[in-house]
């Protein structure tokens, strides 16, 4: 049977060949947009924990940090530091921005920090050290062809490109990393602060503990202290901006899935059709020779899942490929091409649909007449 | 001789259609990428296009309502209803961040509303009152179906709780939700005071919004005014814009996919064909005239998967309408423009595979038995 | 005018190089006038099928020429040959090769629509082929619902729709009964007798032979002249099967006499102890020149 089965892959070569490589596409789009899927929301995860904080507190009944509006009173951050196991309290801002040059716009959210939280990994240039500089990510960097060194223009305020930074993005949009006084001189120009105050200039407290400090009763101590405040565990409010994504983008990613398991569905059907059709007289001869509808129908299913075996890892490999490109082209986004989730969901319904796909003809073979083989 | 390719496809009407099924579903993958970017651009530009202003003005420098951040002291107001050829002046405040219905979390835009605003609130409504009191707030009818909200429960916008007064309808999409609530109330939220964040600026009649917009830049120091259509074509072409690399990727992988399926159904026609293909050639058709024929039969397999795929969004975008009311879908001019070129790319590519197979289909077989 | 419609000078076919080359027409030369019917008959592997595929412009001679109608279509480019073959050449094949896809009246208008023009006064011969070779009542048939006989006259029908000068027609008997093979036989007559086409026929039907104005005898790549009788049966000295001492391949000589085997296997078994067998034979003489009874 594997003789046979190997012989009539190798009998039509091309035609294995586009049957392998269509298959294997399919197999390399579903996991595509599951990666890309999986990569939003790992950079959902990343925007909170590769700020590096221990705690993280935000403004009582906010359980998110991208998308929302936080702000915290000035006065928190000293409340908290005098929490006992709380070594220090980073001040973290987040607001929106777009930058536009030549026409074209990006918005961008922009973390404002002191001495804690800034960007995770550099990629060119150095962290935020003088006036006025801006770390930006590389997607934005790409996108715009901006250097270090460059000047980075928002609402009239120029910022100094000093470092690229990698994985600064989420939710369709790069970051951007500068510094309090910076952040105050870009609220001054603006020329319309009646009231400073009235600006989100603390939303988010990344809290570093004493070595040895328990986390759930340093939080818990917080809470107690400073009612102005919620704290978080970072994996929690990882956890609760990912679902928060989830729910955002996950109907319109599933949507986009499901199609692409339906086409999986029709091309293996319609590949397995074609082959038991094109061979119609040859079942004839085989039956004719005494071999089973039985032994026939297994032996295309056989050929269907030989077929699925050749382009699972065909399709991985694709994918990883179209990832690192997408990666490479846009680096806007991370598209985790290679989950064992989804790798392990898409083989098995590849495999699945190989083997459903070929009990489809089955019913041909079985009007197939051994008769036919008499014909000329 | 297109009668014959055309006929000998239609020969084996299962196989036609499913190729047709898969490649159209391909081209749908295309197509559907960018109905998420046209319906969120669609949504962002709702509530500018439907509120009542001729002129928007913003902080100096920015040009955005979404995603920018834009602040104004409210005393700028006075100064703008100075200006020759202002009928009159309303200011919102504006806030984005997440809206919580018993757990269930959507990112939304915030829009405070003055109490005598007239043009600045929402503008459909499918129950409830339009213009929300202090502690009330009006969210889209779709997240009440969503989550189950009834009017009179409760909603929170940060750590304020809001009673649910009325459900407003076209305000919902994927990115760009609005809610409406007093401005005092947003204030309070935003521990803000005598900050505003847009005005809506209506023109006399006969005064251009142009021109109107240029002099409110002279008169007012530091603001940015802009015709509402452009403030509005200003946000959608950054929607887009955003989308650009995702759409050109999706139609890339929509497209080879589809190149892959009408490929393997001309191919597989062409093997079928290999001893007809033999006669014809015996009987004096020429290798020119077979290739003609078979791209003339990808061309005709593409340009119905084109069809059908656009026949599929215009099923799909009313369903999910329906059924997935948090995606919001758009199918525009533009994109099935971009997929009949796909189509005919398609077509072109696919039928190259088999031209090995024509050039050597040898007529001398034809004699053999 | 000239009146030979085909020649055919010094053809010659070689498939393979070196050692391994196989002279499948060796030096034929032929002329075909207006209105003949040419049978040309001969063993299998003799090289027939060699020789019409190259007098019909589908394989180009190794060496020689090829003349349809004063043309040398071996002068021609590759790209020329197909219009050659869709204006000049009729083809009757064995394994009737219709279009499946199309139905009969499609099949038989199929070549001229490869002619640019070709196309306006098609219909109208269709109609008269299609009423001549009695196929009103099956013009709308798929090929696979038809006959082997109707099939072979829509073949036909198909040769003659472009109204060429000459028709070559492999053994377009060899697939059908006596009956619809006699038919097919007489149709081929008729055109070439009341249309003044020239056909040739490539045949092992005894039976047309009656029919035909001349028999071209083709053995090993060459036109010898036909022995007087058709067959000159002798019998395998292993097994006693009678076999045809002209056509044979399978040949050992012992002791001064020549045999013939039906077989490799007898072959093999004689030249093992071709004493045995040698004495065992029958009288060749016996047999030869008459039908050994069945």
């Amino acid at each position: 049977m594997i003789d046979l089965v190997s012989r009539q892959l190798r009998f039509d070569i091309v035609r294995s060949a586009l049957t392998t490589a269509a298959l294997a596409t399919v197999v390399a789009v579903i996991l595509v947009l599951e990666g890309f899927y999986a990569g939003l929301l790992l950079q959902l995860r990343n925007t909170v924990l590769d700020r590096q904080a221990d705690l993280i507190a935000t403004q009582a009944g906010i359980a998110n940090m991208i998308a929302t509006r936080s702000i915290l009173p000035q006065f928190s951050r000293s409340d908290v530091e005098a929490i006992e196991g709380v070594a220090v309290a980073h001040p973290l801002t987040g607001i929106s921005i777009i930058y536009e040059q030549r026409g074209e716009r990006t918005p961008v959210f922009l973390f404002v920090h002191d001495t804690g939280g800034g960007p995770d990994r550099l990629l060119a240039g150095t962290a935020v050290t003088q006036p006025r500089d801006i770390v930006i990510d590389r997607s934005l960097a790409v996108k715009h062809g901006l250097r270090p060194g460059d000047a980075f223009v928002v609402s009239n305020f120029e910022f100094r490109v000093s470092g690229i930074a990698e994985g600064a993005a989420a939710f369709f949009t790069p970051f951007g990393f500068a510094r309090y006084d910076d952040l105050i001189d870009f609220y001054f120009e603006s020329d319309i602060a009646a009231d400073i105050s009235t600006f989100p200039l603390l939303s988010f407290l990344l809290v570093e503990l004493n070595p040895g400090s328990d986390p759930a009763t340093v939080a818990a101590a917080i809470e107690a202290a400073v009612p102005e405040v919620d704290v978080f565990l970072p994996e929690k409010l990882a956890d609760q901006d990912e679902s928060l994504g989830r729910a955002l983008i996950g109907p319109i990613m599933g949507l986009m899935v499901i199609v692409a398991y339906v086409i999986g569905a029709i091309l293996t059907g319609m590949i397995m059709f074609a082959t038991v059709n094109a061979r119609r007289r040859e079942f004839g001869t085989l039956k004719a020779l005494g071999f089973s509808n039985r032994f026939l129908a297994a032996s295309v299913v056989a050929e269907a899942v030989a077929i699925a075996v050749i382009a699972i890892p065909l399709g991985a490999v694709l994918a990883s490929v179209i990832a690192e490109f997408v990666e490479r082209t846009a680096p806007l986004y991370v598209v985790l091409a290679t989950e064992p989730g989804p790798l392990f969901r898409t083989s098995v319904a590849c495999l699945a649909f190989a083997a459903i796909g070929a009990l489809g003809p089955v019913g041909l073979i079985r009007n197939v007449d051994p008769v036919i083989a008499f014909r000329s | 001789m297109w009668r014959w390719t055309f006929k000998s496809v239609v020969a084996s009407p299962l196989t036609l259609a499913m190729s047709i099924a898969a490649a159209a579903c391909a081209m749908l993958l295309a197509i559907l990428f960018e109905a998420i970017y046209a319906g969120e651009a669609k949504q962002v530009v709702a509530y500018l296009e439907n509120a009542d202003a001729d002129v928007w003005v913003m902080q100096s420098g920015v040009s955005n309502m979404h995603m920018a951040t834009s602040y104004l002291s409210d005393w700028k107001a006075h100064e703008v209803r100075n200006v020759d050829g202002v009928a009159s002046v309303e200011s919102i405040l504006y806030l984005n961040t997440v809206i919580d219905a018993g757990g269930k979390k959507w990112f939304s835009f915030v829009v405070g509303l003055d109490s005598s605003s007239k043009g600045a609130g929402p503008w459909s409504m499918t129950k409830g009152r339009s213009m929300p009191n202090s502690g009330e707030a009006i969210v889209p009818g779709v997240f009440a179906d969503m989550t189950g909200l009834q009017l009179g429960d409760t909603v929170a916008i940060t750590d304020r709780k809001f009673r649910v007064s009325g459900f407003s309808a076209d305000t919902f999409s994927m990115g760009n939700t609005v809610i409406f609530v007093t401005k005092p109330d947003l204030e309070d939220v935003m521990s803000s005071l005598d900050i505003v964040s847009f005005m809506l600026v209506k023109a006399k009649a006969g005064v251009s919004p142009d021109v109107l917009a240029q002099s409110i830049e002279r008169k007012v120091t530091n603001v940015n005014a802009l015709p509402s259509s452009e403030f509005a074509e200003n946000d959608r072409t950054m929607v887009m814009q955003m989308g650009v690399e995702t759409i050109a990727l999706m139609t890339t992988i929509g497209g080879s996919l589809a190149i892959l399926l009408v490929a393997f159904t001309v191919y597989s026609q062409i093997a079928r064909q290999q001893r007809e293909l033999a006669v014809a050639k015996a009987l004096g058709a020429t290798n020119w005239m077979l290739f003609t024929s078979v791209t003339a039969q990808a061309t005709a397999i593409s340009l119905i998967s084109v069809l059908v795929a656009v026949f599929l969004a215009s099923i799909l975008v009313p369903l999910t309408d329906a059924f997935v009311p948090q995606v919001t879908l758009r199918v525009t001019a533009g994109a099935i423009e971009r997929i009949a070129i796909l189509g005919v790319a398609v077509a072109l590519v696919a039928s190259l595979v088999p031209v090995r197979r024509i050039a050597r289909a040898d007529p001398v077989t034809a004699f053999h038995g | 005018m000239n009146e030979h419609v085909l020649e055919g000078r010094n053809l010659v076919k070689t498939f393979g190089a070196g050692h391994t080359e196989v002279r499948a027409v060796d030096g034929v030369s032929l002329t075909i006038g207006r209105g003949e019917l040419v049978l040309i008959m001969g063993p299998s592997g003799s090289g027939k099928t060699t020789l019409v595929s190259m007098l019909g412009g589908l394989l180009r001679p190794t060496a020689g020429r090829v003349l349809i109608e004063g043309t040398d279509i071996t002068a021609l480019p590759e790209s020329a040959l197909p219009r050659i073959r869709a204006q000049k050449v009729g083809f009757v094949f064995q394994a009737f090769n219709l279009l499946e896809a199309l139905t009969a009246e499609e099949n038989i208008l199929f070549p001229a629509r490869l002619l640019q023009g070709g196309f306006a006064g098609a219909r109208k011969r269709a109609q008269s082929l299609i009423e001549r070779l009695d196929l009103v009542k099956r013009r709308e048939a798929l090929p696979g619902t038809l006959s082997g006989g109707e099939k072979q006259r829509v073949a036909i029908a198909r040769a003659l729709i472009n109204a060429p000068p000459l028709i070559l027609a492999d053994e377009p008997t060899g697939n059908l009964d006596s009956a619809s093979g006699q038919e097919v036989m007489m149709v081929l007559h008729d055109i070439a007798r009341d249309e003044g086409r020239s056909v040739i026929l490539v045949t092992h039907d005894p039976r047309v032979e009656d029919i035909a104005d001349r028999i071209l005898w083709l053995e090993d790549g060459e036109f010898r002249d036909r022995k007087a009788e058709q067959h000159q049966w002798t019998r395998d000295p292993v097994c006693g099967m009678r076999v045809d001492e002209w056509t044979a391949d399978l040949r050992a000589t012992f002791a001064g006499q020549s045999f013939v085997f039906c077989s490799i296997r007898c072959q093999q078994r004689f030249e093992a102890d071709p004493a045995r067998y040698a004495s065992q034979a029958p009288d060749p003489a016996q047999d030869r020149g008459r039908e050994v009874p069945p």
